[in-house]
């Protein structure tokens, strides 16, 4: 019984945790998709480009390591990174009050994706999890072809704890992405910049009310 | 047999808590800024820990540890990467010290908050209910990432809320901004980097006071 149990116990930790890829569902908390400072700026329509993923390891997301730090499987990610920050950014967008329009719009959101990692260092009891994700946004003028504000955001999150599976990466993961979130949202220039196209939008549906009332 | 019982026990046991299934024991839950009730808020900037790098052959050696890690984990990369590092930045020491972080971040929060509002400051820490603490750790220079040269301002804090018996409530490691222009080493005059390090600290100031703001 004793040896079922060993060979039992055996199995379980080396299948489960050490020499199998995981796949970690990544999305935007619940609790992240709230209005910000952008909340504040005129409301604009905007196209959401795909995401540019220019990561240097666009294969994985992060690798298991076992106790000496050594790579031994993949960490992936269901969706690939790059969609998974539009749709946090897009869904960040419509919360604070902004619209997604279609490929023809007049001002484009575009996002280069440099980073989009997890990785975990392992001390005597306890192992710490870092999770990052860093890109880059340009609000683009197509009529003009001008770029009226580019930033970098970079998101990370951070944990000591005694351990954890894939669960616990998958939590370590999408907080760095609400982090990356939350920056967007609290950014002073990105609100100016949506003012800007925001107040272009509406003024000419003022103007046009004005002449009907004359 | 009784010893052969032990030994697997233990075997087992070290299986486990290797795979990390003891987490619960260690667990720390992070409390949300939103369930801390302020009435009234003492900022508090910390320059104890400020230090003055470059990041650039680190940055060859390992770029998860100086871009994952929060750049602090690229100081513990080779003592020669780290020299090399430590070259370039005694070449703009005077420059960094005559900047005033802690001075840029404290106004950069309170004039935010002040501004909006949003919360009572109190100009000493006995009379607030809760204190913000930010402790300026790395700042200065780093690569861009492992394939490009050309460099960037960057600065690294922590954060914690104190409540009025001193006991962090929350607290947010490796806040970390970048910003300026990337340019490459030798285009970093004093003046550039005071300028692009004086703006990112007024923003990042900014940052922290709408992450309080909008909690």
């Amino acid at each position: 019984m004793l040896r079922f149990l060993t060979v039992v116990a055996i199995a379980l930790t080396t299948s489960a945790c050490a020499f199998g890829d995981a796949e970690l569902a990544l999305a935007l908390n619940d609790d992240a998709v709230k209005p910000g400072l952008i909340s504040e700026a005129s409301p604009a329509t905007l196209y959401l480009a795909d995401v540019d993923g220019r990561r240097l390891d666009k294969e994985r997301i992060g690798y298991k390591r076992n106790g000496y730090g050594m790579k031994t499987a993949d960490i992936l990610s269901e969706k690939p990174a790059p969609e998974v920050v539009k749709e946090a950014l897009g869904e960040a967008l419509e919360a604070n009050g902004h619209t997604l329009g279609a490929d023809d719009e007049r001002y484009a959101l575009n996002t280069t994706l440099t980073n989009f990692w997890f990785d975990m260092k392992t001390g005597f009891v306890s192992v710490e999890f870092f999770g990052s994700v860093q890109a880059e946004l340009s609000l683009l003028d197509r009529d003009s072809g001008e770029t009226l504000y580019s930033e970098q955001f970079d998101g990370y999150y951070s944990e000591k704890t005694g351990g954890g599976l894939s669960g616990t990466w998958e939590r370590i993961m999408n907080a760095a992405l609400a982090d990356f979130i939350t920056k967007v949202n609290l950014s002073p220039a990105f609100m100016e910049a949506l003012s800007g196209i925001g107040s272009e939008e509406t003024a000419p549906a003022d103007a046009a009310d004005e002449q009907v009332e004359s | 047999m009784i010893a052969e019982w032990r030994m697997r026990s233990r075997v087992i046991a070290l299986c486990l808590a290797a795979c990390g299934l003891g987490g619960a024991a260690f667990a720390q839950p992070a409390e949300s800024l939103r369930d801390i009730e302020i009435e009234s808020l003492f900022i508090d900037v910390s320059e104890d820990d400020s230090n003055f790098t470059v990041i650039d052959a680190r940055m060859d050696e390992t770029a998860t540890a100086g871009v994952l890690f929060g750049i602090v984990g690229a100081g513990i990369n080779s003592a020669s990467n780290a020299g090399q590092d430590d070259k370039l930045a005694d070449t703009l020491r005077d420059a960094a010290a005559e900047i005033d972080l802690q001075t840029l971040l404290s106004d950069a929060i309170t004039s935010t908050l002040a501004e909006r509002q949003a919360l009572p400051l109190s100009e000493a820490q006995s009379e607030a209910s809760h204190t913000l603490l930010v402790e300026i750790r790395n700042w200065g220079l780093m690569r861009q990432n492992r394939e490009d040269q050309r460099m960037r301002v960057f600065l690294n804090l922590t954060l914690s809320v104190l409540d009025d018996k001193q006991k962090t409530v929350w607290e947010k490691k490796r806040e970390n901004a970048v910003g300026g222009d990337a340019a490459l080493f030798e285009e970093f005059t004093a003046e550039r980097l005071q300028g692009e390090l004086t703006a990112l600290a007024e923003k990042s100031g900014k940052y922290i006071a709408y992450q309080i703001i909008y909690r």
